[in-house]
């Protein structure tokens, strides 16, 4: 992560709020061009808030946040996905009456017109994870937990992102899948596309990012390059026992 | 051969159904809104095309539209130019799509993730709108208009059917299978279906759910005008506004066998519906009791009751499976769209000025005086003045007992009831029948009609225990339909249905106003009493979460049970009240359509609040017709306005104009007063909240490691 590398995303003393309840209090982080980064906090920091503001669910209040240089705050969440930020939403998030491979094709919505660039989308979910393509005619409400984050993931991949936003990857999973994911994971962003990755797990996160970012209330408590982090598990323990207390 | 004829106009009645209720399913798939303006919208488009048409337009008896502005008397009767059927038909069909358009633009929109009860109440709003400035535009008389088609009779094996019929069973069976495959296979299809599923995910994969909502609208209102026109050539080509929306039920059942979302299974059901009907009809009852009963005008709308009855208590699966059905009883407090509260605002406005506290300090004297300034002319002005103002003064009674009575059953159990008016006409004839054939003197008839009530809401009340939010509504809607047109014109009840004097006057409307006023008052303070007992709080428990009631020991039977008796009981004292100031009780009187008003004026006035009784028969009676004597005009606009007022609570307030009287007259709560002291609201609160005890031990720590000196003060926790 030579610091050379372009910035894809910026976000400049971002503030949104639920109601009178202000949620995120001036955030400012940055994600470089392929690289992966890994927002951490406990229950109730904003992460996941952080992530709505980028794809546009939520309405930031103040700040701007640059996607390849360009302010995409307030932008409708069409739009944003149209730009090539996914996401994969937390708890799944999947459409539990339609089938697995209406899922996909719903991933590939924006590009419904472009039919040779949809089936290479096809070809290359059901590449990486083969068990979606044994159960492509299956209600995705009756996937188990681990296929149903397969197909999230493959889902977002249909678009061919340049961002993608990963919301809990290993929550309620087994830990032998979390290692099958973690690997996909790796493997996506190898073929370049860069990563947001929220997670409850310190060391997860950590093992495969580049850079982790500490939310705390709503804020940027402090990051560093995830290497450094992860030799300091006396720091880490600290963070989160001094704010679950 | 007979029962051959009867099954086969069954089907064809049945496609009828099926076709009003396409549009039903189509809305509902898309947007989970169960759409009381189907009908509306679709006569709207009827009466376009009828008006359009050359082969219908010089035969009409009033071919012009009328507009005119409000309150002014300023109108204008145009001549619309006779089309070609085609063109016509297009016209209209535009114009429907773009009325669609409309209300999903300007209403729906803005209740995506509103409860079941405000999504009823605001499509019962539109139809009220559409219906009330329809009727001024376009007619005040039901018209005959001529057959679309040139009708042959075909015979097949002696069973007769019409041109219209085929061409209404085709149309059915070929949008049954032309949606189910739009649905299954198209781009939009799929993508309408993703955001019925999570509107939420949807957005986030691409899809604009704002745009998807619309489609589905306009569609479905296409679908309505396509109905209603072809509805209207097949039956008694009369063209009206009443006839199309007495179909709800039937196109509400017909969706509901498709689970709501398929559209082979609203085929289906329609057919099965219409089949049942017939056969119902037909069978030559044993007895003479038996085959007046079921022989009478309203036997269909019966079996459509019994037919909703059965099949949402027993819920086979091959209806239900992946249907939705609702966990939450679908009514609720709302939130504040975003900031403070209206109310909050207002006092804190109020407050500034030292205006709250007074206002509050002498509220407790204030109360009492406007309960003076109530109570005095209500009993002073029957004794001064004509009779007319106690008949006025008694229907405003009888309105604020029927919203009480809503209140306790909708607003406190969370039980979503469309039957009120069922149980105040079981009250009405039943006192008709006490005081008539019994001759019991008036002072115990009125109680007693409140009796009667409880029967008939336990007779709703025992399927209502396994149905929540609108399937239960949809339940009680059958059977107030079924009382309306089935049970009330029951030769037996339109010859036992004066009202005996049985006081000395002739003129009955005095004593039976300060009756039933003494009635009200008495109701009013006992189930305001009631409100304050472990029974109302285990009865909120369930409106907010039924499990989690049960969780904590409370019995959902019987609570549920007890809720729907005292809601007949209190509609039943309002029926009572009804007899004696009307003397004779018609079915006209009991309509489903007057229970969707009460409604509509429940959730306006506050549906949780009891002030909203007195609220909205002081808004809804007495100062409309206190305006109508000034102003005219506003008897017709009062329609118009209360449908408005409807739509815009649900969207900007949906708890009620009592709620946010009493919100803005309670007393203040710790700390209020310094939160709104402090420079932003947010910072009020979230100090507060996060519990500020280790913020600054927090606070260095992080501002160490964020300048990047990582070592650990002492008594940290891992250093």
């Amino acid at each position: 992560m030579s610091p050379a590398r372009e910035l894809i995303l910026e976000l400049d003393q971002v503030r949104a709020s639920y109601g009178a309840v202000e949620v995120l209090r001036g955030v400012n982080f940055t994600v470089r061009k392929g690289e992966v980064v890994a927002l951490l906090g406990t229950n109730g920091a904003g992460k996941s808030t952080i992530l709505r503001c980028v794809s546009g669910l939520l309405k930031t209040d103040a700040g701007e946040i640059r996607y390849e240089g360009q302010n995409i705050a307030g932008m409708a969440t069409e739009d944003t996905v149209r730009l090539g930020i996914t996401q994969v939403p937390g708890g799944r998030g999947l459409l539990p009456n339609l089938s697995v491979e209406e899922n996909l094709r719903m991933g590939a919505y924006p590009i419904r017109r472009q039919r040779a660039k949809v089936k290479a989308g096809y070809d290359r979910v059901y590449g990486i994870f083969p068990r979606l393509a044994e159960r492509r005619r299956q209600l995705a409400g009756l996937l188990s937990g681990g296929e149903g984050q397969m197909l999230a993931i493959g889902r977002a991949l249909m678009l061919e992102p340049k961002l993608m936003m990963i919301d809990e990857l290993s929550l309620g999973l087994a830990p032998l899948i979390v290692q099958q994911l973690v690997k996909i994971v790796r493997d996506i962003n190898a073929s370049g596309v860069s990563i947001i990755l929220v997670e409850q797990s310190a060391n997860l996160a950590l093992s495969i990012t580049d850079h982790a970012y500490f939310i705390e209330k709503g804020q940027l408590r402090f990051d560093g390059s995830s290497k450094e982090l992860l030799e300091r598990d006396d720091l880490l323990r600290s963070v989160f026992l001094a704010a679950a207390r | 051969m007979y029962w051959a004829q009867l099954v086969v106009a069954g089907l064809f009645a049945g496609a009828v159904y099926a076709l009003y209720g396409q549009g039903i399913t189509l809305v509902y798939k898309a947007t989970r809104v169960p759409n009381f303006a189907h009908g509306a919208i679709g006569t709207v488009g009827a009466f376009v095309f009828f008006k359009l048409w050359d082969g219908s337009a010089k035969r009409l008896l009033i071919p012009w539209i009328h507009f005119k502005i409000p309150f002014t008397g300023v109108s204008w009767n145009p001549n619309p130019p006779a089309l070609p059927f085609a063109a016509a038909l297009a016209v209209a069909l535009v114009i429907s799509v773009l009325l669609g358009l409309l209300v999903e633009r300007a209403a729906m929109r803005y209740l995506v993730d509103a409860p079941t009860i405000s999504l009823i109440v605001a499509t019962i709003g539109i139809f009220i709108v559409i219906t009330g400035l329809a009727i001024d535009m376009f007619n005040q008389q039901t018209e005959t208009v001529p057959p679309l088609f040139n009708d042959h009779v075909y015979s097949v094996g002696g069973i007769r059917f019409f041109t219209t019929d085929v061409i209404v069973a085709i149309l059915a069976l070929v949008l049954a299978i032309g949606l189910g495959t739009f649905f299954r296979f198209t781009n939009l299809g799929i993508a309408i279906r993703a955001t019925a599923d999570s509107r939420e995910t949807s957005r986030l994969l691409g899809i604009s759910a704002d745009r998807v909502a619309a489609f589905a609208w306009a569609a479905g209102s296409f679908l309505a005008t396509l109905a209603a026109i072809l509805i209207i050539a097949r039956s008694n080509r009369q063209l009206d506004f009443v006839s199309l929306t007495i179909l709800i039920v039937p196109g509400f059942t017909a969706a509901m066998f498709g689970g709501f979302t398929s559209l082979v299974g609203t085929f289906i059901g329609g057919l099965t519906l219409g089949v049942a009907q017939n056969l119902f009809i037909g069978v030559h009852w044993p007895t003479r009791f038996l085959s007046t009963a079921f022989g009478a005008a309203g036997a269909p709308q019966f079996v459509s009751f019994l037919v909703v009855v059965i099949v949402l208590m027993t819920r086979p699966k091959f209806i239900f499976k992946g249907v939705r059905v609702d966990e939450e009883s679908g009514v609720g407090l709302g939130k504040a769209r975003s900031g403070l509260a209206p109310e909050d605002q207002l006092r804190r406005v109020l407050d500034r000025r030292n205006t709250l506290l007074l206002l509050l300090e002498d509220w407790k004297i204030g109360r009492w005086l406007l309960a003076a300034l109530c109570v005095i002319p209500l009993l002073a002005i029957p004794v001064f003045t004509v009779s007319y103002w106690s008949t006025v003064l008694g229907s405003a009674v009888f309105y604020a007992l029927i919203v009480l009575s809503i209140v306790v059953l909708t607003g406190w159990t969370g039980q979503i009831s469309l039957a009120a008016l069922g149980f105040a006409g079981a009250g009405a004839f039943g006192t008709a029948l006490l005081s008539t054939q019994f001759h019991i003197p008036f002072f115990l008839v009125m109680p007693m009609s409140g009796l009667i009530g409880i029967p008939l809401a336990l007779l709703i009340g025992v399927p209502a225990l396994r149905l929540r939010g609108f399937f239960l509504a949809l339940a009680t809607l059958a059977f107030m339909v079924a009382c309306e047109t089935w049970l009330f014109p029951q030769s037996f009840f339109s010859t036992h249905n004066d009202v005996a004097r049985g006081v000395l006057r002739d003129d009955l409307s005095q004593p039976s106003f300060y009756m039933s006023l003494a009635f009200a008052a008495l109701v009013y303070i006992g189930v305001r009493n009631l409100g304050r007992t472990r029974v109302a709080r285990a009865w909120h428990a369930i409106r907010d979460s039924e499990n989690t009631a049960i969780s904590m020991g409370i019995d959902p039977v019987r609570y549920k049970l007890l809720a729907f008796a005292v809601s007949g009981f209190i509609a039943g004292v309002a029926g009572g009240s009804f007899g004696y100031l009307n003397l004779k009780i018609v079915a006209a009187n009991f309509t489903f359509f007057f229970t969707l008003t009460y409604i509509t004026a429940a959730v306006i006035s506050g549906i949780a609040m009891l002030a909203a009784g007195p609220l909205a028969a002081f808004n809804f009676v007495l100062l409309p017709t206190i305006t109508a004597r000034s102003i005219s005009g506003t008897n017709e606009a009062i329609f118009i306005i209360g449908g408005l007022l409807a739509v815009l609570t649900v969207i900007q307030y949906p708890n009620g104009l009592a709620y946010f009287y009493s919100r803005v007259l309670r007393r203040f709560e710790a700390g209020e007063r310094v939160a709104w002291a402090s420079t932003t609201d947010a910072e009020g609160i979230a100090p507060a909240a996060a519990g500020a005890g280790t913020e600054e031990e927090e606070e260095e720590l992080f501002n160490r490691a964020a300048h990047g000196d990582l070592s650990l003060p002492a008594g940290v926790p891992g250093a």
